[in-house]
């Protein structure tokens, strides 16, 4: 096969590289609230609309651990409970300042960060559960194991209560007495206020109950990993108010109008890492972990999905409606799980999630946004003050941020990074929102921006009756990040579009072939004269094919093609030719794609291959030098294109029966032959017919009569 | 040429009247060891004759001549080599001899250097001299008791440090195969290599000797007694040693009931009461500071050998410690003591005519060194017990009396083995106990310091394993909850067949989820443990083993629970495993798949492990 070069379009690259070469016109759209939630805010609420607007502005101070896992909320301070190591640290989280602008750049200082001192560290992984006794004494439990520790103001640790459980999840105090919500055995306690006479006041099926919530004298618990709503009474194992789809009831939290829960799935793991696990653990359970260290900073989306519910209790906080009344998944969410609710003076509630540390704000089904992007990896607890002062606890990197510090007085939103697939050229942008919004934009040739990407750059943009618009003027690059700012709280972003056309690739024809019907031996009619062209070809980049075929003598010249796709191209990888409609001879067939609907006439890409020559074959042999005798005929079967494929004959209509050739192999154009005839023949005259085939299933016929 | 006879005569003549010359010298010099007149390398020229002293026979020391062939520049790393060669007829007729190693070599009176090297196979008695300078380096180098040597020589381990020890005791990248050999080993005509000391052993069986040698990559000389110097009333009722250039002297590395002793000779004697020595001109083992007793030594005859000849000696009395063990010499002191370990070996012969034995020995301590030394007594005691090509079962037990920074423990580690043609000594040196003996002394928390051991090997003709040949789950469904009950056909070494029935509780919570049934021996399962923070947690994880005869079988699950260093969380919530398990670490907690066990005692080791995946419907509906 011979491949035909085009080289139109290749001289046209050389002379208009980023021009010629442009495909067809795309756009990045960032339109809706999952849309924007890809991308990433400061100081920005992402509106469940797709709204951009300017939101809270967070302080953040930094936590010496792991992970800050747990929030309680206290008179003018908070206690974060931290993972490696199990520490508790004291926050407080000072005034609200004055938003204050930067007179260089005029970026927003940040407000100072509250601060954080560590009071206590106790025995264990991770703290994960913090109360406060009336006389201001915490109680903390901490994983492994079922021990309660007393924690005073001075930071002197001693033990509460130790209670037979594997772990504890939640404390709080209950008319007088400790609440302890525990796992593996799906136990709660109750606990006097010097923690003796335990008593297990709820016995559930579940395993861990690991969300605790009292509402007036009811008692609520929330479950894993049967993720159920149960409440506390007279009844050892309580009463199920509501069994949710997934795996755990994380967090529960009292609504103005009804009850929020937090319920998380996860996709099950699978057993195919066991073998990898377990020698992991055999071997660090013997030599710790090794001193070399390989990590994934990237954000990791696990696998599973979170929603969170409300139910309405009606005015009187009717909980017998949370067994009855529909729960209205508020917001859902895939590849991240929530970690706590915190419901806000005005009624929202501020829900905090896994995954990039963002925290969302619910206010109904349709009033939701994304009001914080921490730095951090996971929002893993969220705790109001008395006074209103908001703190947000970070996982995975430990922090702690200050939420309503001040609002600030601008927002920006990066958009997450555009792919083009290929290197684009970028044209217009559009945004459309309200305000002075300012555009940067940047590229580059990583899926994460590093030194080869170009810097930040302006956009300018000018008000037009749909929207703002700029142009990109940004290197030819696969890559593309927008960053927007919203500079006032009256101003907002509601839609982008980044028009760009990605380099073609122009197509490849990877192979051509004509197939025809199958020549049988016991067929007895000739075969279709109809042959089936087919081809495979391959897009590169995604583009929409056509195609051309063609088909002219072998080695014949360009004026002798003949088009056999009639007036269009087509779309198919295949095309029907009937081969009666030429003459019979040798001839090659051309296909050419191209990908002209995706990037338009003059800067499709078109890739040709001719097939092998193939024969056109539509003329019967022969059969000649017939010989007749009394017990046998002989002749010569000839072909003038192709090779004798067999001989036949039948004698007075019968069915025809093979004749062999007389060197013993049909492998020729003139093929000798002898047909005995049958014994059994009885004597007068018969009618012979002898039926030679060619290769391509033409049939010649001669009759014969013969006198025994 | 001149006549051998009247030549050895002459030089005896003559090595008499400098011998005590040379005593007079070495005597005054004892003294002061910057009084010794020493000749630099670079005053040694081409055909300087000069004398060299050694022990031939018994302990007084004697003389042969040398005749400097060359010098060598740069032989080692900043360290040149003065060839020689030697027209007394001993040498030539028993060539450069092991154990001479460290014999001082004088020429105009002047110490120049210590007889350190020679040629394999020599034809004539040419060898290589450590310049003095070179090893008065290595007495400078100070005492240091606190480090416990570590000689990479010994073992050949293809990782270092904690990995190799954690791969064998897991079982991985391990092989039957002996170490690779030593690049000295692969060459060992065509350039000069050190003499080495000839390991005088004594008391050890001819495989365990072997094993030895190997291991610590010396020459093994069987026929030197190595009672002496294990009795301490002995040692200190022994005259005071006033040593000189040229004495026998033994790095004791057993001694009691079996002993192991390298020899070589002193080349230097100083300090302000002769107690600093150098010896051998070579390393022993390299490992730097070191802290190994040295005796005095009597050489019972020199054994001539086309390859290399060696001396056979025994050590007397302990005299003092190595003290360092370097590139050109080791350096010995007479008022240190070095700390041995007291190791005794029970053995209980498969026939039970020949009674229990017990065997009482000291090896000297080293991070490589004490496990090795402890391995060949071991060894030896299986080798005396079972010499014969029967399938035996070995039943090793180790009680090991060790102090870390939390205080005294005892550590004491049991596995059991089959050889179907006898015991196979390599194998019996890997025994777990010695491995943790090893992890004892090399871990990344804390050297212990090992106060004995005792360790024991029962062996019994007879072949108690059987391998899992099949395990089969009769129900087609299986649901949460339900009882499972398994068919485990075992098989044991003369094709006898029996089935266990072990019923296995799926758990309720295990719906729709995929587990893993596992069934294997109790030496192939482990339990889960929590990562360590100390040695002493490293240890309880050693404890911590199923029995060898016993048949564990797992249920492993979806669920993951995490390991960290202040115990296992296991069952953990989505959300908790998941905020817990650090991504923007190196280091974290390590997670684990959820596994519920049942260990079964059995009468025979197992041997296979057979795995089955089942996925768990539903559990079944109450009526």
């Amino acid at each position: 096969m011979k491949r035909l070069a085009r080289l139109a379009p290749l001289l046209a690259a050389l002379a208009l590289p980023h021009a010629a070469t442009a495909g067809g016109t795309r756009t990045h759209t960032v339109s809706d609230f999952d849309d924007f939630d890809a991308g990433e805010a400061v100081g920005a609420a992402i509106e469940g609309s797709g709204r951009v607007t300017v939101a809270y502005l967070p302080a953040r101070a930094e936590i010496t651990a792991a992970s800050a896992f747990v929030c309680h909320a206290a008179a003018g301070r908070a206690y974060i409970g931290t993972a490696d190591p199990a520490t508790i640290q004291v926050v407080t989280p000072g005034k609200p300042g004055k938003p204050v602008k930067d007179a260089k750049d005029a970026k927003i200082k940040q407000q100072p960060a509250p601060k954080v001192e560590q009071l206590a560290e106790l025995p264990g992984v991770v703290v994960t559960a913090i109360t406060e006794l009336p006389g201001g004494d915490l109680l903390a439990a901490t994983l492994p194991g079922g021990v309660i520790h007393r924690v005073t103001a001075k930071g002197k640790v001693s033990e509460f209560a130790k209670l037979d459980v594997g772990q504890i999840w939640a404390i709080t105090p209950h008319k007088g007495r400790i609440l302890v919500a525990t796992g593996p055995k799906g136990e709660l306690y109750s606990l006097d206020d010097k923690g003796g006479d335990a008593k297990v006041i709820l016995d559930s099926d579940d395993k861990d109950l690991l969300s605790l919530l009292v509402v007036g004298d009811a008692i609520l618990v929330g479950t894993a990993p049967g993720a159920k709503l149960l409440q506390v009474t007279s009844e050892l194992d309580g009463v199920l108010l509501h069994d949710f789809a997934g795996d755990e009831l994380r967090a529960l939290a009292l609504a103005p109008a009804g009850l929020l829960a937090a319920v998380n799935e996860f996709t099950d793991r699978g057993i195919s890492s066991l073998d990898a696990l377990t020698k992991n653990l055999n071997r660090s359970s013997l030599i710790g972990q090794p001193s070399e260290g390989i990590s994934d900073i990237k954000p990791r989306a696990v696998k599973a999905s979170a929603k969170l519910y409300h139910v309405h209790l009606g005015p009187g906080r009717d909980l017998a409606r949370a067994g009855e009344a529909t729960w209205e998944a508020w917001l859902s969410k895939d590849k991240l799980y929530f970690t706590d609710i915190e419901v806000l003076e005005g009624g929202a509630a501020l829900v905090s999630s896994s995954f990039d540390g963002k925290i969302y704000r619910v206010r109904g089904r349709r009033d939701l946004a994304t009001v914080l992007d921490l730095e951090e990896r996971q929002a893993t607890a969220l705790c109001r003050l008395e006074g209103g002062a908001l703190l947000a606890a970070a996982g995975d990197g430990a922090a702690v941020y200050r939420l309503d510090a001040a609002p600030a007085i601008t927002a920006t939103y990066k958009t997450k990074i555009f792919d083009a697939k290929q290197p684009a050229t970028y044209g217009e942008l559009l945004l459309r929102g309200r305000g002075d919004l300012k555009v940067r934009a940047r590229v580059g040739p990583s899926d994460t921006p590093d030194k080869r990407w170009t810097a930040w750059s302006a956009v300018p943009l000018t008000r037009e009756p749909d929207g703002l618009h700029g142009r990109l003027r940004q290197p030819l690059r696969r890559y593309l990040q927008l960053e927007v700012t919203v500079p006032s709280a009256d101003a907002e972003l509601r839609e982008i579009v980044a028009f760009y056309a990605p380099e073609n690739l122009p197509p490849l024809v990877k192979s051509v072939e004509l197939s025809r019907p199958e020549v049988e031996r016991d067929d007895d009619d000739e075969p279709p004269s109809t042959a089936t062209i087919k081809w495979k070809a391959d897009a590169a980049d995604d583009d929409e094919l056509v195609y051309e075929v063609r088909v002219r003598p072998e080695g014949a010249d360009e004026r002798q093609w003949i088009k056999l796709n009639g007036d269009a191209p087509i779309d198919k990888k295949e095309l029907k030719w009937d081969l009666a409609s030429v003459p019979d001879g040798t001839y090659e067939v051309e296909v050419r794609a191209s990908d002209e609907p995706s990037n338009g006439v003059g800067d499709a890409g078109v890739d040709a291959l001719v097939s092998a020559p193939f024969v056109v074959d539509r003329t019967r042999p022969r059969i000649e030098s017939l010989k007749v005798s009394a017990t046998e005929v002989s002749a010569v079967a000839r072909d003038d294109a192709g090779h004798i494929h067999d001989v036949a004959f039948s004698v007075d209509g019968g069915p025809f029966r093979a004749a062999s050739p007389r060197d013993g192999v049909f492998d020729g154009r003139d093929e000798p032959f002898t047909v005995p005839l049958p014994e059994g023949l009885s004597k007068g005259r018969h009618r012979l017919v002898l039926r030679a085939r060619d290769a391509f299933g033409n049939l010649g016929t001669l009759a014969v009569i013969v006198d025994r | 040429m001149a006549n051998p006879a009247e030549t050895r005569r002459g030089a005896s003549e003559e090595g008499r009247a400098r011998g005590l010359l040379a005593a007079l010298l070495l005597g005054a010099l004892a003294t002061d060891a910057r009084a010794v007149d020493t000749m630099p390398v670079d005053q040694v020229r081409p055909g300087m004759k000069g004398y060299a002293v050694t022990v031939f026979s018994g302990d007084k020391t004697d003389r042969f001549e040398i005749e400097v062939i060359d010098v060598v520049r740069d032989y080692l790393p900043r360290q040149d080599a003065i060839l020689f060669r030697s027209a007394d007829p001993r040498m030539i007729h028993s060539g450069i001899v092991g154990g001479m190693s460290g014999s001082p070599i004088y020429i105009d009176g002047k110490l120049v250097g210590a007889l350190a090297y020679g040629y394999r196979f020599n034809k004539d008695p040419i060898g290589g001299i450590t310049p003095i300078a070179n090893m008065l380096a290595v007495d400078a180098l100070p005492y240091r008791p606190e480090v416990l040597p570590h000689t990479p020589r010994i073992g050949g381990q293809a990782r270092p440090g904690a990995a190799a020890w954690a791969d064998a005791i897991l079982g991985l990248g391990v092989t039957p195969l002996p170490p690779r050999r030593r690049p000295e080993e692969l060459d060992p005509v065509g350039s000069l290599t050190p003499l080495g000391a000839p390991m005088s052993v004594s008391g050890f069986g001819p495989g365990a000797t072997r094993l030895l040698g190997e291991e610590l990559g010396l020459v093994p000389v069987r026929g030197g007694s190595g009672r002496a110097g294990a009795d301490p009333d002995a040692a200190a009722k022994a005259a005071p040693k006033r040593w000189q250039g040229g004495d026998s002297v033994s790095v004791v590395l057993v001694r009691g009931d079996n002993a192991a002793a390298p020899n070589g000779t002193v080349t230097w004697v100083g300090g302000r009461s002769g107690e600093r020595l150098l010896a051998f001109g070579h390393p022993m083992f390299g490992g730097g500071p070191t802290s190994v007793p040295i005796a005095d030594a009597r050489v019972h005859v020199i054994i001539p050998s086309v390859d290399r000849s060696v001396k056979v000696s025994s050590p007397l009395t302990v005299r003092g410690a190595l003290i360092q063990d370097r590139q050109a010499a080791i350096a010995l002191r007479t008022d240190i003591q070095a700390e041995m370990i007291p190791v005794t070996t029970h053995l209980v012969a498969p026939e039970p005519e020949l009674g229990a034995r017990t065997y009482r020995s000291e090896v000297a301590q080293g991070v490589d060194l004490t496990p090795a030394l402890v391995a060949s007594l071991l060894t030896d005691a299986a080798e005396e017990g079972a010499p014969d090509a029967a399938a035996v079962m070995a039943e090793i037990t180790h009680i090991i009396n060790l102090e870390t920074s939390k205080g005294p423990r005892s550590v004491t580690i049991r596995d059991e083995y089959f050889f179907d043609r006898g015991v196979e000594l390599r194998a019996v040196g890997r025994a777990r106990g010695l491995l943790v003996l090893r992890i004892l002394l090399d871990n990344q928390f804390e050297v212990a310091r090992v106060r004995g051991v005792e360790q024991t090997i029962k062996l019994a003709y007879g072949d108690a394993i059987e391998e899992i040949e099949e395990v089969r789950v009769a129900q087609s469904e299986v649901h949460a909850g339900d009882l499972l009950r398994l068919e485990v056909w075992l098989r044991g070494r003369r094709g006898e067949r029996r089935r266990e029935l072990i019923d296995v509780r799926i758990p309720d919570d295990a719906g729709d989820q995929e587990v893993q049934l596992q069934v294997t021996g109790g030496e192939q399962a482990r339990p889960y443990r929590p990562l360590p923070r100390s040695l002493d947690d490293i240890i309880d994880t050693l404890e911590a083993t199923y029995p060898a005869r016993s048949l564990v079988v797992s249920v492993y699950r979806e669920g993951e629970g995490l390991s960290t260093q202040h115990g296992l969380l296991d069952s953990l919530p989505g959300s908790v495993l998941e905020s817990l398990s650090i991504d923007g670490s190196t280091r974290g907690p390590v997670r684990y798949k959820q596994a519920a066990r049942r260990v079964l005692p059995t009468a025979a080791l197992i041997a296979g492990d057979h795995n089955l995946r089942i996925s768990v419907l539903p559990a079944r509906a109450t009526p």
